[in-house]
């Protein structure tokens, strides 16, 4: 067998990016396997996962999974988008066939497919939009409630403690009564007077100068786990969640919505496309009309209409210097 | 060429976009050359008599395959359209071979029933199932039908 030298391979990759001239392989591809990519395959077990639904032409099944994993959602709509890529293609493939052979079945099954693909196509693409703006909300909003969560926490909880411990300190007798300040509602700001004011020596009496970590830590954890379960943007995710299903049967379930949006977009597209056309043609014209223009008023009025070339100023010549020559 | 396989031919390049023709036309060229380049002899319409006696099969399961040698060769990179459009072109091709090189018999049953394999081959290779694809071709005829009956 003759081999090609590397630089006749990358020369001629360029030109049969899909396979080379000779039967292979494209350049740097392997004459192996003969299935499949993994790519593929990874989609279709995908789209096994999300639901049959999904590749049937339904992106509600995408949407209500966006509520649970946003990512796998991302990753499954995707696949749908590709799914319904190839079914509406071979559904316009079919409708081909169909027509050109008279076989009505064919035509019918292709149109049938077409249409499934598109819609799915189209619903598939509103999810993803839907699911990737709720995604960011839902980070946004755990994010913000955690930190507010968290915050709370240590600041009730440090507070509580505080008193806690002054109080235990004053019962115990090292401190006494007037000399123990009234915690201020901001625990960090408070707590360095009072534990100046605190002895030591309380640990050896039971006192233990400390109490506060504990209750903080009750109270932070608990602060942070409301926070974290019930965050206050719940409710906007839910919507968001239920939005896009609802969306998506929507589009689904009625065409007529499918078909007017996909109208409405056509009719915006060409309306751009022609506006934009009627635009140039107005800034053409009025370029030309400006061009003409400017030529008027660059010469004086009646030189310009009896082309006579004496009234205007005639530029300097070199007659002084002609002269002296 | 049969004509209506010209026809069918001619219909589907007019369906491709302008935009994906350059590369369709590379891979229904790289295709060719894979079908009928060095690696011809072993073509199954070629290489085993007995495939000729069923022709629709032959010709999908090989087109199908071949499809997806381009999709591998293109490192992944062919977008889908393009990769059925030519392969649709392949299998045209091929039942062109099959009916002029080898005398098959190449009528409108045996084109219908190529593509409908060929459709199978396609799906089951991504793995869609007749059962996803018998729903979905039920979703869009009930869209169509609640179409019609809301006009």
């Amino acid at each position: 067998m003759d081999y090609l030298s590397l630089s006749i391979s990358r020369a001629l990759a360029k030109e049969h990016p899909v396979g080379d001239p000779f039967g292979g392989p494209a350049y740097g591809d392997r004459n192996m396997p003969f299935f499949i990519g993994p790519a593929i395959g990874a989609a279709a077990a995908t789209v096994g996962a999300v639901g049959t639904t999904v590749a049937a032409g339904s992106a509600a099944a995408a949407a209500g999974v966006a509520v649970g994993a946003v990512t796998a959602t991302t990753a499954a709509i995707s696949v749908v988008s590709a799914i319904a890529t190839v079914v509406t293609v071979v559904g316009t493939v079919l409708t081909v066939v169909g027509a050109v052979t008279g076989n009505e079945k064919l035509l019918k099954v292709g149109g049938y497919m077409a249409l499934a693909g598109g819609v799915a196509g189209f619903a598939a693409s509103g999810a993803s939009a839907l699911t990737t703006a709720g995604a960011e909300a839902t980070k946004s909003t755990i994010a913000t409630a955690g930190k507010k969560g968290l915050e709370k926490g240590l600041e009730t909880g440090l507070e509580k403690g505080l008193k806690t411990g002054a109080k235990a300190a004053v019962e115990t007798g090292f401190v006494p009564p007037n000399s123990v300040p009234v915690p201020a509602a901001t625990g960090t700001q408070s707590s360095s007077g009072l534990l100046n004011q605190v002895p030591i020596s309380g640990v050896e009496t039971g006192f233990t100068p400390f109490p506060p970590t504990e209750a903080a830590t009750k109270a932070a954890t608990s602060a942070i786990k409301q926070g974290v379960e019930k965050p206050a943007g719940s409710t906007l995710f839910d919507t968001l969640g239920k939005w896009a299903t609802k969306g998506a049967t929507e589009i689904k379930d009625n065409k007529e919505i499918a078909v007017g949006l996909l109208g409405v977009t056509g009719n915006v597209i060409e309306g751009a496309a022609k506006g934009a056309a009627a635009q140039e043609k107005l800034d053409y014209e009025r370029q030309i009309e400006q061009d003409r223009l400017n030529r008027l008023n660059s010469v004086s009025t009646i030189g310009g209409l009896t082309g006579s070339r004496s009234l205007r100023p005639q530029p300097k010549s070199r007659l002084s210097l002609g002269g002296i020559r | 060429m049969n004509p209506i396989l010209e026809k069918i031919q001619k219909a589907i390049e007019d369906k491709v976009p302008p935009k994906l023709k350059m590369r369709y036309n590379k891979t229904v060229i790289a295709g060719e050359k894979m079908m009928f380049g060095k690696t011809h002899d072993k073509m199954a319409l070629v290489s085993n008599p007995e495939a000729l006696k069923d022709i629709p099969e032959t010709v999908s399961r090989g087109v199908a395959g071949l499809m997806f040698v381009l999709f591998n060769g293109s490192n992944k990179t062919l977008p889908l359209e393009v990769l059925i459009f030519a392969g649709v072109n392949l299998a045209i091709k091929a039942l062109d071979f099959a009916e002029r090189g080898k005398g098959a018999v190449v009528d409108k049953e045996v084109i219908d029933e190529t593509f409908k394999k060929l459709t199978e081959q396609i799906f089951d290779k991504l793995g869609i199932t007749k059962e996803q694809m018998a729903e979905a071709i039920a979703k869009g005829k009930q869209e169509i039908n609640s179409s019609k009956g809301s006009k």
